[in-house]
């Protein structure tokens, strides 16, 4: 059996890239597994954590805030917008940001005007949603 | 004839001139260099997204559902053209090239009936076209990777452009910006941001591919990114050419500035040498007289 050839792209850069044995990603669909020989392949990813696994041990874990993969028999491309490696992340500062979004969105809430900053509120929703998911992810692991 | 004092003053002030020139050169030469480094790092992502793009619309059946920014808005009556200058001169035709271009697109455009708008990225194309064309500007960003240009500060502009055109206030986009070709050539490129252009080659299309949850709802996603992609590469693209242009102009500026005190210095010694010859003619003189 072939390996995968995995690779993490975020516009700034190369996140990661190298030979894995089996790689998963948190697809829009639910969680899936990729292993070479895989169906081509197209789908848009959630926030969440993308684990690669080699000799059948997780080798390493990285967060991404979304974005789309492109599997191939023989390589799984992901692109990203933000992305970092979990054993990165910085619990503490995690925290602190968690907090700073917590209050711009509460402080959207008790300015908000019908309408006109809906979109500012989900805006600042989803950014708080993706911090959250980041935290359980750095938690459970 | 100016006096000694006079030309040396003039010396010294043309050799302050030469080593300000000579460090914004240097400056420019770093900053470019950082510039192309970020450049090939984007590459990787940026071919990839084309290569999802092409597979996707390729696999794409048309009808209604299909993204508006793939498909345009079916009229071509309103035009957005983003102008993307640097914040600051000094760097030869740099902003000139744009802001002449996009003159020259909005006078073709308000020709066949068109009504131009006007997005400026970066301070100078703003101050340039805002004598004519004043009214067309929609929007201005300053400052634009004046720290380091990351990939958020694309990321505000794209958004702005999306929800413009969300709210129906543009039907076709384009970016006018300077390639960066070499250090000693940038080309002025006007690209079609929306309605999306494919490539014309579909050699993407080998094996049929799945798609989750289905092809349109990943394009719908993906085209905007693709436009905040292509606009962090322009960005990218446009900063490189200004560094380009400005090492360019400064060592134009600098060699001119070192010919300036070769002929400057040779004028003071020919009139010090004329002021000693004077001088000694009338000891003489004097001497002889007496």
């Amino acid at each position: 059996m072939s390996a995968l050839h995995f690779e993490l792209i975020a516009p700034e850069g190369m996140v990661a890239a190298g030979a894995a044995g089996m790689v998963t990603l948190p697809a829009e669909m639910g969680e899936m597994g990729v292993l070479p020989g895989h169906v081509p392949l197209m789908t848009s990813l959630q926030p969440g954590a993308i684990g690669v696994y080699d000799n059948g041990k997780l080798v390493d874990r990285l967060f991404v805030t979304g974005g789309f993969a492109d599997v191939q028999p023989d390589r799984c491309t992901v692109l990203a917008e933000a992305a970092e490696k979990v054993s990165n992340i910085d619990a503490e500062k995690l925290t602190g940001q968690i907090a700073e979004a917590e209050a711009a969105l509460a402080g959207a809430v008790a300015a908000a005007l019908p309408g006109a900053d809906e979109a500012k509120k989900q805006h600042l929703q989803a950014a708080l949603n993706i911090l959250l998911i980041k935290q359980k992810i750095l938690q459970a692991s | 004839m100016p006096s000694l004092k006079e030309l040396k003053n003039r010396i010294g002030s043309v050799k302050n001139t030469r080593k300000i020139t000579s460090a914004m050169k240097m400056v420019a030469a770093s900053k470019l260099r950082r510039m192309q480094e970020m450049a090939i790092a984007s590459r990787p992502y940026t071919t990839a997204l084309a290569r999802m793009l092409d597979t996707l619309t390729a696999n794409l059946v048309p009808d209604s559902d299909t993204p508006k920014l793939l498909t345009g808005t079916g009229k071509a009556d309103v035009h957005l053209l983003v102008v993307m200058t640097a914040d600051r001169g000094l760097c030869g035709a740099y902003n000139a090239n744009v802001v002449k271009e996009t003159r020259r697109r909005i006078r073709a455009l308000q020709g066949e009936g068109k009504q131009v708008k006007l997005l400026c990225v970066g301070r100078k194309g703003r101050d340039l076209l805002r004598r004519d064309f004043g009214s067309l500007i929609v929007h201005t960003f300053d400052d634009v990777g004046r720290k380091r240009l990351s990939y958020a500060e694309a990321e505000a502009i794209g958004t702005n452009l999306l929800t413009r055109f969300e709210a129906g206030e543009f039907d076709v986009c384009s970016l006018v910006f300077n390639q960066f070709k070499s250090v000693l050539s940038q080309v002025v490129t006007v690209k079609q941001l929306v309605p999306w252009q494919v490539a014309a080659n579909q050699n993407a299309v080998a094996a049929p591919i799945e798609f989750e949850p289905d092809a349109a709802a990943i394009l719908g996603q993906l085209l905007p990114k693709n436009v905040t992609v292509q606009m962090y590469s322009a960005l990218l693209e446009s900063a490189a050419s200004e560094q380009g242009a400005r090492m360019t102009a400064m060592d134009n500026a600098t060699r001119n500035a070192g010919d300036m005190i070769t002929r400057l210095t040779l004028n003071y010694n020919r009139s010090r040498q004329a002021f000693i010859t004077k001088e000694l003619i009338e000891i003489i003189s004097g001497a002889e007289a007496v």
